[in-house]
């Protein structure tokens, strides 16, 4: 099966254990407004004004191929491969085929994703992944949908039922200043944390603005901030902390 | 006590507090743990001994006036013998040394060996008396015939047009290792025992052999005469003095002067003077650069484990000496001083650690953890640490030079065992001994005792190229060059093949100059110590320059392999792969500088073709046929002491200085632009990862080579002591010979330029040696920046 690439991302030390390669595929049904890579959101290849061509058809064994070249750095670091986007569940089956090539290949295989997905989907995905690095946006339905355009009811669901299967996961939280930072959102991300044994630890990803120059080349809007101040990560960080039984860390 | 993190922590702020770097820190963090020695105190009397820079003389007048007095009374006495030889001068050099030679002792420090030697490039006869030799015998070069004149003129006529360098006429005569094992194990008495019974042996029909081991017997005794020196410099001043620890380390000096190094030593503290004075004093007699400081960890850890079970030692007695070693090494020049030039602060020797042990053990042991731990908390610029890794090293240990590198220390040059040892094994060392190679200078593996390695000669495939375009008649008459042109050539391979044909004519004419004359030197700057203290020395009666010791390698380096591949790259894209231009276009562009709008668009296409380093078949290929082809040629020829030459690929400061004067490349150059190091990509070029560049290093055959360099640069965001742990093993499973790793952010090393107070403790590997960022000129920052703004 094919599906469209639009960044193939070496040495990657914070998406999973390990020394990693991101794959991120093109196309997301979320649009998150502070999104950092709106270049992902069309399924399709797509060309900036400058001619630059976004996306590369490719297909699971060519992916794969340009994984393994860093298998070394995979067995010596206990990392491999992690598939990002986009949203990777918009293309299951091609998920499932390359995660399923990586682990026959002796690679450790993780997901991050939104979590929004048909549960058939997120099934068939767990069988073939080690790891999940799973977004959770915010907990406010109404904050969540004006700020995504999707519920996240089928989002949560999804993440009980990979707890509820042992699966391995990451929680990890876009903190965007003025739309997910407030106390209650933190209080009710620590809860759930707390409530899943599956969840190792939580990354707190404060807000970066690189995705406004893409959005604008492509015609898009996204949240257009400066980027917070360093310590705004640690203060979220110090505060979610004090919420929950979870390690967290700055992601 | 055992350092853990956190007490490692407090000792470095409090330590930096005790020097004065920070008294804030000093005042937070409590007690000094080096109360019983106060460091600061002995940086200060150091560094008002010490020369600041590489080419500088001891300030100390008694030193260099000693060194005067040694040359006034060696000419008179040529004067008097205008006969002489080489050896007649050395001798009677090591006879003027017992009557002038100063023992410099000092308040602050425990140790004994102090003769005035540069930390950096000691070969003028200001600075040490052995170099008198040379001064008076160079005449005989021209006067014996032994290397004509136009072979000098076009020696110095292709190392000033940046074809070569040699660090020497013909012959390497900086890069040596001292003899460590041969002294720790025998003493310099051992020696001469074996020089003197050799002698006795020696048959007539070798007078030359005769007067080799006489004039060394003669040197041998110089070093213990020098030795008893201290002896009684530390008993004169130790008198009238009160208890105190000047006293304490005066008496423990007479004790062991008395002896060692003649010989050999029998507590941690002597064996660790010894590292000193074995290096010291041969150099200072002998006029030899010895770039090599021992491996402490792996040779002196059974001293060390006996004094502490006999009561003789404390762990922070050790330390303290370990401290006063290390800090010793870092005042030897002034790393406040700016670099920009070869004239400034480098050089100073490295301490090789860690590794394996003559079984093949995992060296990681008390000692190895200590001198990593106070070169850092001490904040020291020198010695280099030379650490030897392996695939199956430690991760403790591995992570621990992470870690260091992480707090902004990048001071290392990181051997990979697994090459080698695999090397000198496969050049005939027993296995035992291939496993206990030390590391030198900047690249360069030796067993020492065993190799004297001839090894800084380079070659420069670029600058033939750059003549085959930018054509000079008058440089390739001077130089005798033989350029054959690629315009209007009609196929890449007629291109690759021209620009071969006029690197390896020019290749092989330098190879067999230096095995022409290369061992001309032996009669002009023999060393008869340092020879005979070097396995086959004795056995040969015949000095290392030659042919007397059993291993010299002469090893020979490629210069700037990735600006060639790329440039050989570009052509192939662009002229006959797109066919973007024809290659008589193209090659007007690079001549013009790339000048105009089609210059320019021409720039921008040779910058998107494949580049060494990309990891791709064509890159990988080329760079692949070009090492394959020169290493076959290479193993064509002997060198002057009838040792095999050897490839290597790395550069010192030429990649800047050489590229200044280099015009436009076809690989997208401007005139004036930086060349590439060893086996790094060009700056310009790389926008790939780490785990990219490496694969394509790894994709050649490393055994062709005896040293290669890639000095990479990590950034601090991605990087973890476990990831450069990983990293590491990656290097060994690649099977390449040396990694240098900065690991720095572009945003401290901008704010440095900026504010440079606030980063006095960023220090960087530059090429072979390491400085702190805020000390290296303002081109030599922006070359620093470039670098860590690689992909």
């Amino acid at each position: 099966m094919n599906a469209v690439v639009f960044e193939i991302g070496k040495f990657a030390t914070h998406d999973g254990p390990g020394i990693r390669t991101v794959v991120f595929l093109k196309g997301c049904p979320l649009r998150c407004t502070w999104c950092h890579s709106p270049e992902s959101w069309k399924a399709e290849p797509e060309q900036y004004p400058d001619g630059t061509i976004v996306g590369k058809v490719m297909s699971s064994d060519e992916i794969l191929a340009e994984v393994l070249k860093d298998k070394d750095f995979y067995e010596v670091s206990g990392g491999g491969l992690t598939v990002s986007g986009g949203e990777p569940l918009f293309r299951a089956e091609f998920l499932v085929e390359l995660l399923a090539k990586a682990k026959a290949a002796g690679l450790s295989t993780a997901v991050e994703t939104s979590g929004y997905a048909p549960p058939a989907a997120i099934e068939k995905v767990a069988a073939v992944c080690d790891l999940w690095l799973f977004d959770v946006k915010g907990l406010d339905p109404e904050k969540h949908r004006a700020h995504t355009r999707v519920d996240n009811a089928p989002i949560l669901r999804n993440l009980r039922w990979l707890d509820a299967h042992g699966a391995k996961i990451v929680l990890r939280c876009p903190m965007i200043p003025g739309v997910n930072d407030f106390p209650a959102n933190l209080a009710a991300l620590g809860k759930l944390a707390d409530e899943l044994k599956g969840i190792e630890r939580i990354d707190v990803e404060p807000y970066v603005p690189y995705g406004i120059d893409k959005a604008r080349k492509l015609g898009l809007t996204v949240y257009e901030a400066p980027m917070p101040p360093p310590e705004y990560g640690s203060g979220v960080v110090s505060v979610l902390a004090k919420q929950t039984k979870k390690p967290v860390r700055l992601g | 006590m055992t350092l853990t993190r956190k007490n490692f922590l407090v000792s470095a702020s409090s330590f930096a507090a005790a020097v004065g770097l920070d008294p804030a820190a000093f005042a937070a963090a409590g007690t000094n743990p080096f109360r019983k020695l106060d460091l600061a105190a002995l940086r200060k009397e150091l560094r008002a001994f010490y020369p600041d820079e590489s080419h500088g003389v001891c300030k100390d007048p008694r030193q260099p006036a000693s060194v005067k007095a040694i040359g006034d009374a060696l000419d008179e006495w040529a004067a008097a013998h205008p006969g002489y030889d080489a050896l007649d001068v050395r001798r009677e050099e090591y006879l003027l040394v017992r009557k002038h030679f100063v023992p410099f002792l000092f308040k602050e420090s425990p140790f004994y060996f102090e003769a005035g030697v540069n930390g950096g490039w000691c070969y003028t006869s200001t600075s040490v008396p052995g170099r008198h030799v040379n001064r008076l015998c160079n005449r005989f070069y021209r006067e014996q015939g032994l290397i004509p004149d136009a072979a000098f003129d076009l020696l110095w006529g292709r190392a000033g047009q940046r074809l070569l360098v040699c660090c020497g006429p013909f012959s390497d005569d900086m890069h040596h290792v001292p003899a460590f094992r041969t002294i720790l194990t025998k003493g310099f008495k051992g020696v001469r025992d074996e020089v003197a019974a050799a002698l006795e042996a020696c048959p007539a029909h070798d007078p030359l052999g005769k007067k080799e081991l006489e004039t060394a017997l003669v040197g041998l005794d110089t070093i213990h005469c020098i030795q008893l020196k201290f002896h009684e410099a530390a008993k004169e001043k130790v008198k009238g003095l009160g208890e105190g620890e000047e006293r304490r380390n005066l008496l423990r000096i007479v004790e062991a002067s008395a002896r060692c190094p003649w010989e050999p030593p029998k507590t941690f503290f002597e064996a660790l003077n010894a590292l000193w004075f074995i290096r010291e004093i041969p150099a200072y007699v002998d006029g030899l650069d010895q770039f090599a400081l021992g491996r402490p960890d792996a040779w002196l850890i059974d001293f060390y484990r006996a004094d502490l079970a006999a009561g003789r030692l404390t762990v922070e007695e050790a330390r303290e000496l370990v401290a006063a070693f290390l800090v010793t090494s870092d005042c030897h020049l002034d790393t406040a001083r700016v670099v920009d030039s070869f004239d400034d602060q480098e050089a100073e020797m490295p301490l090789t650690l860690g590794g394996c042990d003559k079984d093949g053990k995992p060296v990681w042991n008390e000692l190895t953890e200590m001198f990593l731990d106070l070169h850092l908390a001490c904040d020291c610029v020198f010695p280099k640490l030379h650490c030897r890794i392996a695939k199956d090293s430690p991760e403790p240990y591995l992570r621990k030079i992470g870690e260091m590198l992480m707090a902004g220390h990048a001071v290392f040059a990181l051997f990979n065992d697994d090459r080698h040892v695999a090397q000198f094994v496969a050049r005939g060392f027993r296995p035992e001994l291939a496993r206990d190679y030390i590391c030198a200078g900047c690249w360069d593996s030796y067993v020492d005792s065993w190799t004297d390695v001839d090894c800084a000669n380079y070659t420069s495939p670029l600058r033939i190229l750059e003549l085959t375009i930018h054509r000079d008649p008058e440089v390739e008459r001077k130089c005798r060059l033989k350029i054959d042109p690629i315009d209007g050539l009609t196929s890449f391979e007629a291109v690759r093949d021209t620009l071969y044909r006029n690197f390896i004519r020019f290749y092989r004419d330098v190879l067999s100059e230096y095995t022409r004359y290369g061992r001309a030197n032996a009669k002009v700057f023999p060393h008869p110590v340092y020879s005979m203290c070097l396995e086959g020395g004795i056995r040969s009666r015949r000095d290392t320059m030659d042919g007397g010791v059993a291993f010299r390698p002469r090893i020979v380096t490629l210069a700037f392999m990735a600006n060639v591949v790329d440039s050989l790259a570009a052509i192939r894209q662009l002229c006959f792969v797109d066919k973007t231009c024809t290659l008589d276009e193209f090659l007007a562009a690079v001549r013009s500088n790339w000048a105009g709008m089609r210059g320019e668009e021409l720039r921008q296409a040779a910058l998107r073709a494949p580049y060494w380093g990309d990891d791709s078949s064509v890159t990988n290929g080329l760079m692949k046929a070009w090492i394959d082809r020169v290493a076959d040629e290479t193993d064509l020829y002997r060198n002057d002491q009838g040792g095999p030459y050897v490839l290597a690929c790395w550069v010192y400061r030429e990649f800047l200085y050489w590229g200044e004067k280099t015009k436009a490349t076809p690989d997208g150059r401007r005139d004036g632009d930086r060349l590439a190091q060893g086996f790094c990509p060009s700056e310009y070029r790389c926008n790939v990862g780490p785990t990219t560049v490496l694969n394509a290093i790894g994709t050649l055959d490393h055994s062709r080579f005896f040293a290669t360099n890639a000095n990479l640069s990590f950034d601090k965001a991605a990087m973890s002591p476990e990831t450069f742990a990983a990293v590491f093993r990656v290097v060994c499973r690649k099977d390449m010979h040396l990694l240098q790793p900065n690991c720095l952010s572009v945003e401290e090393l901008l704010d440095a330029q900026v504010h440079p107070e606030r980063h006095r403790d960023i220090i960087v590997k530059v090429c072979g040696f390491s400085a702190r960022f805020v000390s290296l000129s303002k081109r030599w920052q922006d070359e620093v920046i470039a670098r860590h703004k690689l992909k």
